[in-house]
């Protein structure tokens, strides 16, 4: 009774089956997709992220965020993601075409991060991250984000205080003692230009296909299903 | 599931239930599993259709489970007095169990409505510890128990430990998964929350770390499950090292049971 | 490790190592073969009970149900379409619906967007001690609309003294503006502004779309955060 040759196709045909349809065609419609010209802002989306930003993706790979951390937009009206604040739309498929690894996730112990570059902008933001990384209980009082002070160095002055030193925009229980100043490290400063550059603004195509209207009687079971305790 | 499906039979001396049922099961699970995949995707940046795709092909994976549960449940059926005196049995059956309930609800957790609320959460972490240790961790334990004493020709020392190992890690896995699975709940339900508001509006998400804060307790209560199977673990080391430095019985040995087996019908 | 009964792999049946052993074994190590093949059930086999009825029924029915599924939500097979719900008459009339926000849906979308400001200035609107201002209760946020837009579309630094004590950070630019960061549109800056002139026991006017989109442009060159100084002739 020796069936092998019949298992083996069997097989083969389970498994040809089920590369072709998830593997094999999403391959070929995404390879397709192309960034979006977009006229208000004369720039293609998505955009590329710059050198630094890039390299702080890989920092953001090495200090596992990924593991608290997702960076999908769920469509709107399903969850709250949008009500959140973490994103204008749903993600698509369109903003991931430029990269190589995409840090999906898929547990949120913290908030979705696909649009932390929306969210913290500019100086103020680079400021946020700063005390955010060297306490989260600075900026977010009770979070169990750990503080990630390796990315900052606390050293000596030698000579002249560091134009890069960042301890003036920590609280005061934080000051170094007198003669050291704190500086983030390239590493630090490479995440943080990760995070300022992640964000998809564009509308792509994909949008005209979506219905945004809630229906409002899903609106209201959204409401009784509110948690008398967590809402206090 | 080879190893259930090896274990069974063998540790009962008793044939398994139905080929036809193993072999539906196992062409059944080919086809479909590889599809669901999908379902860690629900609400993601994957086209609809996709997500539709790997809905129902998790939909479709009740088949196998229930095929194959029904195969090993029926085939335990009139032997389960063996799992007082067997250490494979016991872990194996444990694991099968776990084994089916996993698998519906996981099938479950596709559905869009139920996805919205665990998707993200800490339900989604106990799904792949019921999975991953209360069926595949225990089934291997079993396996193990069962080969060992085969391959070494020695015995198991102490049958306490056993059971220790047992309850230990049966126990601290089954609070891991009820713990993870309520905080998950929670959290996805408050996490999807628009409550009326201090304004007097609906429409105002619960802030995230209240929500974080609200989790912490049941984390802990994780560490606490965490803790008894790590007990176990050891229990099983010990064992474990003990079996190997013993000396090797001369004389006739008689296998590792948890208490002694009137008619010796069962093998360890 | 030499003992008799390691030398017998225990994989070759019983008769076989009896008559492998008849030379030399004497009865004692005989039996102790025994002891060990005897534990030994035989190989697994499979009973050939037929597939209950039920069973087909079921799978048929599961089947049918998936395909049901697969068949209403199918998104067209269109790699561009994300919502299951998605349907092209319902767009249509949710497009071409008259625009007009009500006061609570302005409310309503300022709050939303205020969970940006809740970062620093909190979602209690209490800010920070020493680091982010209060906006409840602030002078900036209840006092003339004019310099309130300033600060949101330009940002602020310097020193500044808010409900008698002084800050001195930087407050991020939100509008429209050359380098600026984030860009919001004016209706999104109306929305928040008119949002926090609303909470926490705030109660001034809305701002609408038009005072930003003015305001905007009398300062269409501007690309600076304000100071303090230089905003205080909008303060009257
Ligand atoms: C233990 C899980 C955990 C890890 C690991 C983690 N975070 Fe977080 N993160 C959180 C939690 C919880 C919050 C929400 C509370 C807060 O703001 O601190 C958060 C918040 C954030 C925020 C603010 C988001 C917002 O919109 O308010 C940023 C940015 C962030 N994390 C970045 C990172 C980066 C970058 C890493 C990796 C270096 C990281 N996190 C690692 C748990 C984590
Ligand atoms: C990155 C942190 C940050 C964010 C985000 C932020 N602010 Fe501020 N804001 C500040 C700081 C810092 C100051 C004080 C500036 C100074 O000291 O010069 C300030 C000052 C203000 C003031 C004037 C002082 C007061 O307390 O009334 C207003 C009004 C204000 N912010 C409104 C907003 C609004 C509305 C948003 C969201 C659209 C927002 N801010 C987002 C940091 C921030």
């Amino acid at each position: 009774m020796n069936r092998a040759p019949l298992i083996f196709l069997g097989i083969f045909f389970a498994l040809a089956f089920s590369w072709t349809g998830i593997v094999l065609t999403n391959h070929l419609s995404y390879a397709k997709l192309q960034p979006v010209f977009d006229e208000t802002e004369g720039k293609a989306f998505p955009q590329k992220l710059p050198g630094n930003a890039e390299r702080g993706k890989e920092v953001y790979r090495d200090l596992g965020c990924v593991y608290c951390h997702t960076q999908q937009v769920r469509q709107p009206g399903y969850g709250t993601d949008i009500e959140r604040g973490w994103g204008e739309r749903g993600s698509v498929a369109r903003d991931y075409i430029h990269e190589k690894r995409v840090y999906l996730g898929s547990m949120r112990t913290g908030p979705d991060l696909r649009n932390v570059g929306a969210r913290f902008v500019g100086d103020a933001g680079r400021d946020w991250h700063i005390q955010h990384f060297y306490d989260p209980q600075i900026t977010s009082k009770g979070s169990i984000m750990p503080p990630f002070r390796f990315l900052f160095e606390t050293r000596s002055i030698v000579g002249e205080a560091s134009p890069r030193a960042v301890q003036a925009k920590l609280p005061a229980q934080y000051q170094p003692p007198a003669g050291h100043e704190i500086v983030l490290t390239q590493r630090g400063e490479d995440l943080i230009s990760y995070l300022l550059a992640l964000k998809d603004p564009a509308l792509y195509p994909e949008e005209a296909a979506r219905v945004y209207v809630p229906k409002p009687e899903s609106a209201e079971k959204k409401t009784e299903s509110a948690h008398p305790e967590a809402a206090k | 599931m080879a190893a259930i499906y090896y274990f069974l039979p063998k540790v009962l001396g008793k044939p398994i239930h139905s080929y036809y049922l193993s072999v539906l099961g196992f062409w059944s699970l080919a086809i479909f599993y590889n599809w669901a995949g999908v379902h860690h995707l629900i609400g993601g940046p994957v086209p609809v259709w996709v997500q539709t795709a790997g809905i129902a092909a998790s939909f479709m994976m009740v088949v196998p489970v229930i095929v194959t549960g029904l195969n090993q449940h029926l085939t335990l059926v009139g032997a389960a007095s063996a799992l007082k005196y067997s250490p494979t049995l016991r872990f194996i059956v444990f694991g099968g169990v776990n084994y089916t309930l996993t698998s519906l609800a996981g099938s479950l957790m596709a559905m869009r409505s139920w996805a919205e609320i665990t998707h993200f959460t800490h339900y989604t972490v106990a799904h792949a510890h019921h999975g991953m240790y209360a069926f595949f961790t225990m089934v291997m334990f079993g396996s193990i128990y069962y080969i060992l004493p085969r391959i070494i020709l020695k015995e198991w020392p102490s049958a306490k430990l056993i059971s220790l190992h047992f309850w230990a890690t049966a126990g601290g896995i089954t609070l891991y998964v009820v713990v993870m699975s309520i905080a998950g709940i929670q959290q996805g339900l408050a996490m999807n929350a628009l409550p009326v508001g201090a304004d007097g509006h609906a429409g105002s998400p619960i802030p995230f770390l209240t929500i974080v804060a609200n989790t912490i307790q049941w984390l802990e209560l994780r560490t606490v499950a965490g803790v008894v199977i790590a007990i176990g673990h050891i229990a099983f080391a010990i064992n474990f090292t003990w079996m190997l430095v013993k000396p090797r019985q001369p004389g006739t040995s008689e296998p590792t049971l948890f208490r002694h087996a009137p008619d010796l019908e069962v093998a360890p | 490790m030499s003992s008799e009964k390691t030398k017998l792999p225990p994989h070759i049946p019983a008769e076989q190592h009896q008559r492998a052993e008849q030379a030399g074994a004497n009865d004692d190590s005989i039996q102790k073969v025994h002891a060990i093949l005897l534990r030994e059930k035989p190989e697994p086999s499979e009973g050939f009970t037929p597939l209950p009825l039920f069973l087909l029924g079921f799978i048929s029915a599961m089947v049918f149900v998936c395909a049901v599924y697969v068949v209403h939500y199918r998104g067209g097979f269109d790699p561009l379409v994300y919502d299951e719900r998605f349907d092209a008459e319902a767009a249509k009339a949710a497009a071409s619906a008259p625009k007009e926000l009500t006061p609570e849906q302005v409310l309503a979308s300022g709050k939303r967007l205020f969970q940006t400001c809740a970062a620093c200035h909190q979602a209690t609107g209490l800010g920070v001690a020493g680091v982010y201002p209060p906006l409840a209760g602030s002078e900036w946020v209840l006092g003339k609309e004019d310099r309130l837009i300033r600060v949101l579309l330009h940002g602020l630094g310097g020193p500044v003294q808010v409900k008698g004590n002084t800050y001195n950070g930087a407050m991020p630019a939100f509008g429209k503006i050359p380098g600026g960061g984030y860009n919001w549109s004016e209706e999104k800056i109306s929305h928040v502004l008119s949002y926090i002139r609303h909470e926490w026991g705030n109660n001034a006017g809305f701002i609408t779309k038009d005072n930003v989109a003015a305001v905007l442009k009398a300062e269409a060159s501007r690309a600076k955060a304000w100071t303090q100084d230089e905003l205080a002739p909008f303060a009257q």
